[in-house]
């Protein structure tokens, strides 16, 4: 089960108001590479791992990503927050304005909503455990176009934050492929899938 | 002889013989966390230089030398699995790459990450929620450019520090299950963490259901939530 800590991983204190950031931002809470797909990624993939390294990596990981969706939910909440229809107007947010107000709806920062179709659960564990470095790569470079973009530092702090969080994320996957690995027999690592050809644990 | 090139890593691309891929895909493979990547260069560079010999000569006298470095082969093999100690000589406090150890061994058509050593360098927790790891090695920021705030001063920021050292140290235990250091490292700051926590709660409200609860209000719903805005905290 899941049980909610009232706080945020890293805390998020932005003064000035800024649509046209939350605009773009907004991507990494519903888009391809975002924190959503990450989150029901690993949680999903988690069921067809064979060994208890990697059932424990793809909780823990797992569940850090919901809260940093949290993070870039509150993100672009004080980004939106007292808004005026001058400032949504000029900062181009009226397309997400007309539909969603001021409220968070998962959506890629080209508009399009959040989709399992982002995502892979392949239930072979390598293919999966390298689907996940690439996701996390897929997220740093996202918010390195992030941080091209910003210069508020209320906001650049915790998306820099997020950021390392990608690549600490990326060594752990990492090292679990190699724990993978290392079970497997190193002349031909594709003889069998271990999640579906051998028992769980053996 | 034709000798042909074989996948590496960068520093050891176009220069690796085939001649070494055993060492790679057999004997170096797994080794884990023991340090052999050091010998495993030193070999490489002898291997290059036979691989450079090699080409200089011909006929019987190359002959004659690829049989002795056959030999040469055996005891540099013994030699790399001897153990080597788990922790690196102490190297200057700094992050990224020069915090970090090159690669040990490559598989061929498999996805290479070097393990991260027992008794990596450590931030405090307070530097490591700024910098958004634990681990100076890992922390590899966009144009070098890392966060100089700190947020672990408030009382807030100190509970989240501790609670991010905590996450930290459960994904670096879930690869690393057997690395007592770590493990004792991480009971003193479960300790330290729910202290914090329990003194933050009695002033300032509930961070999780059950600090709620106490007097005669259900005061788990009061404001601020975590995404709205507050200098206090």
């Amino acid at each position: 089960m899941f049980e909610y800590e009232k706080k945020l991983q890293y805390p998020v204190k932005i003064k000035r108001t800024n649509p046209a950031l939350a605009k773009f931002i907004i991507t990494q809470y519903g888009g391809p590479d975002g924190e959503l797909a990450a989150s029901i990624r690993y949680l999903s993939q988690r069921y067809a791992m064979p060994y208890p390294e990697l059932k424990g990596l793809l909780t823990d990981i797992g569940v850090e990503e919901l809260g940093h969706f949290e993070m870039i939910g509150a993100i672009v909440h004080q980004l939106t927050r007292d808004m005026s229809i001058e400032e949504i107007k000029k900062n181009g947010f009226d397309t997400y304005f007309v539909d969603h107000t001021a409220g968070i709806y998962p959506q890629a920062a080209s508009g399009t909503p959040w989709t399992a179709a982002f995502i892979q659960s392949k239930g072979d564990t390598i293919t999966d455990l390298v689907e996940d470095m690439a996701a996390e790569q897929k997220a740093r470079t996202t918010y390195d176009n992030i941080l091209r973009m910003v210069d508020d530092p209320d906001v650049a702090d915790p998306i820099k934050f997020l950021r390392e969080r990608e690549v600490v994320h990326f060594q752990r996957f990492g090292e679990a492929l190699r724990l993978v690995t290392e079970r497997l027999d190193s002349r031909n690592f594709y003889a069998i899938n271990p999640s579906f050809d051998r028992a769980p644990g053996k | 002889m034709k000798l042909r090139r074989t996948a590496m890593p960068a520093h050891f691309q176009n220069v690796v013989p085939l001649y070494a891929a055993p060492y790679i895909g057999t004997k170096l493979y797994g080794c884990g966390e023991k340090a052999v990547d050091m010998e495993f260069e030193n070999i490489l560079s002898q291997l290059l230089k036979q691989d450079e010999n090699r080409m200089n000569m011909r006929g019987e006298e190359m002959k004659e030398n690829v049989q002795k470095e056959e030999h040469t082969h055996e005891n540099a093999q013994e030699k790399m699995t001897e153990k080597m100690p788990d922790k690196m000589p102490e190297k200057q406090y700094t992050r990224g790459a020069e915090m970090g150890d090159l690669p040990c061994e490559a598989p061929i058509g498999m996805t290479y990450t070097p393990w991260q050593r027992k008794g990596s360098p450590r931030y405090t927790a307070g530097e490591a929620l700024d910098r958004g790891t634990l681990w100076p090695g890992l922390e590899l920021p966009w144009k070098n450019n890392f966060n100089v705030r700190s947020v672990a001063n408030t009382p807030l920021g100190e509970v989240q520090a501790l609670d991010f050292a905590l996450v930290e140290l459960a994904l670096y235990l879930d690869t690393h299950p057997d690395d007592t250091e770590a493990l004792r490292l991480f009971r003193q700051y479960v300790k330290a963490y729910q202290d914090k926590k329990a003194a933050y709660a009695k002033k300032y409200g509930p961070l999780e259901k059950t600090q709620a609860g106490e007097g005669d209000r259900w005061n788990w719903i009061d404001n601020p939530w975590p995404w709205e805005y507050t200098d206090r905290r």
